[in-house]
């Protein structure tokens, strides 16, 4: 059955599911990790995002910024935070953040892009309709949260697509602080020369990536207005719209 | 016209980076010995396996006898010791030090926790192979069962064995493989000292996390490795009083037909003075401080007054 087979029989080994070191405790840890960084890191970066595009100053530096979280390599980072905070598994209240050091690290690798794409994303609301809705008499407020907020949730939904995919494949690293996650049947398995137990820690977490991707582009649909899904043209609408007019019988078209 | 103007920096450049290749290749082959006793008692070639440590030793046993008056020329950084004995064998390199356990595992022996027991075992293994060993240096670099001082006092720890009684109220770091390890938390060490820790967290592989793991008190005992990892100062090692690790001192292995008494004389008072502290001070400037084995070697001799 070759190297495949023999991961394949690594999954229909009940003994790998169950337990600790299960892979049913092992995945939910993951997922558990990684919805609380990507949710950490968007409560910093949308705020700042949405409003460093609505006021427009700021974002080359706020962008450049954040991504020095993008060009510091995580495994780096994670050495650095280990010696700050320890391995640092928060008891109590924080106990949900799992593994301090690498919970940091992903927030800084998950920042960057949502940041960018929801600066870039409201930043670049066509000046036109910003201008129609400021002489429609919309404050501030109501021009972010009722124009430009809508109008860049595809992008936003982009960047936080992007950083949850960073996230679910970066989350690995836990298992290096002694935590758990899918990390630990790669880490493990690299340690006694168990590819076979590596190769299927790789599968897992491709395949919650993958999960994520789905899951987040269901959201996606929901959130974003009708109007701006891609896939539906608007030009397309308006000379449809417009050939129905012109081709309808005019009023003041008598023979 | 344009075409060839532009091709033909690269040309020059290509033919400079052949060149340049073949000379930094010439270098790294063998690198003559540095200036010393002239090569009056004669030439040897030394090897070293592939390990910062044993890089050191290289360098060490080669700066000595080159002072001595030998004439030394380097093969650093062979391989394993299956690539590096075989090179002995062939009387490619002439001796190289290898250690004590793992050279005896190597040609078929058991090994053990007994230094001069694995020496003689050592001896015998060697005889068909027109090979001598010299007497290995007090330097081991194995597991290492370490505690904080706090520990050790609050538990009453001096051995592992120590640790037996006490284990299920502590946490337990070491490297993800040590539970199938036999010398870390695996069979053998089970049978010898049955270690049942409160938690086993699989850290590094006696790198910076364990260490910082130790000293925060996230765990209470860390494997970290006597002769390679950074040490806390604040840190105690417990003594394997079972015998659970190996013998695994630096020993110097030497043809047959190029030892002489004056020479093996020359290795031991080497040898006499690499201690395990000294051994770890070494192996780190180079591991992790990426220093040149040769100017560790060389202050190393220096200081403790062999040359």
């Amino acid at each position: 059955m070759g190297f495949l087979g023999d991961v394949w029989n690594w999954f229909g080994d009940g003994s790998h599911w169950s337990g600790n070191d299960g892979v049913i405790h092992r995945l939910s840890e993951h997922v558990q990790l990684s919805i609380v960084s990507v949710a950490a890191a968007a409560l910093i970066a949308l705020p700042i995002g949405y409003l460093i595009g609505h006021v427009r100053k700021g974002g080359v530096l706020a962008v450049n910024v954040s991504n020095v979280g993008r060009a510091i390599p995580s495994f780096a980072l994670l050495i650095l935070m280990v010696q700050i905070f320890g391995i640092g598994e928060p008891s109590g209240a924080f106990s949900f953040v799992g593994s301090f050091p690498t919970f940091i690290v992903l927030v800084a690798l998950a920042i960057p892009p949502m940041l960018t794409n929801t600066y870039v994303g409201v930043a670049g609301v066509d000046p036109e309709v910003r201008e129609a809705a400021r002489g429609m008499g919309m404050s501030g407020r109501q021009l972010l949260t009722g124009v430009e907020a809508p109008m860049a949730t595809p992008l936003v939904m982009a960047g936080i697509r992007t950083a949850a995919i960073a996230v679910v494949a970066t989350a690995t690293l836990a298992a290096y602080t002694g935590w758990g996650g899918l990390g630990r049947f790669i880490i493990d398995g690299l340690s006694t020369q168990d590819y076979v137990q590596v190769f299927a820690g790789a599968v897992l977490v491709a395949l919650l990536a993958i999960a994520f991707e789905v899951a987040l582009s269901v959201v996606q649909r929901l959130t974003v207005s009708r109007g701006l899904r891609i896939g539906v043209r608007p030009e397309r609408k308006v000379e449809e719209a417009f050939t129905e007019v012109s081709q309808a019988p005019h009023a003041t078209d008598f023979p | 016209m344009i075409k060839a103007r532009v091709r033909f920096p690269g040309r020059t450049l290509g033919a400079m980076l052949i060149g340049l290749t073949l000379v930094v290749a010439t270098a790294g082959l063998s690198s003559a010995s540095p200036a010393g006793g002239g090569g009056s008692k004669g030439s040897l070639t030394i090897g070293s396996k592939n390990l910062p440590g044993a890089q050191v030793l290289g360098q060490l046993y080669g700066q000595a006898l080159a002072k001595d008056g030998y004439k030394i020329s380097y093969k650093e950084n062979l391989g394993t010791t299956e690539v590096v004995f075989a090179a002995l064998e062939s009387g490619d390199i002439d001796l190289y030090p290898d250690y004590l356990n793992t050279t005896v595992q190597f040609l078929g022996g058991t090994g053990g926790p007994d230094v001069n027991q694995v020496k003689s075992e050592l001896d015998t293994l060697l005889q068909s192979q027109g090979v001598v060993a010299t007497t290995p240096a007090p330097a081991v670099d194995v597991n290492g069962f370490y505690v904080t001082k706090k520990t050790a006092k609050k538990y009453n720890l001096k051995n592992v064995s120590d640790l037996t009684a006490q284990a299920g109220k502590l946490r337990f770091g070491a490297p993800p493989e040590c539970e199938q390890r036999p010398l870390c938390l695996g069979d053998t060490s089970q049978q010898l000292y049955g270690l049942q820790f409160k938690e086993v967290k699989k850290l590094d592989t006696g790198g910076p996390v364990t260490v910082k793991a130790l000293e925060d008190g996230d765990i209470q005992v860390a494997i970290l490795f006597t002769g390679s990892s950074v040490i806390p100062k604040d840190a105690v090692l417990l003594k394997d009083d079972k015998g659970l690790q190996g013998a695994d001192n630096p020993v110097v292995l030497v043809k047959q037909d190029k030892n002489t008494p004056e020479l093996d004389a020359a290795i031991d008072k080497v040898s006499a003075k690499i201690t395990t502290k000294q051994y770890r001070k070494m192996t780190l400037a180079v591991q992790n401080d990426k220093e040149d084995p040769a100017d560790v070697a060389k202050a190393f001799l220096k200081s403790n007054k062999v040359t």
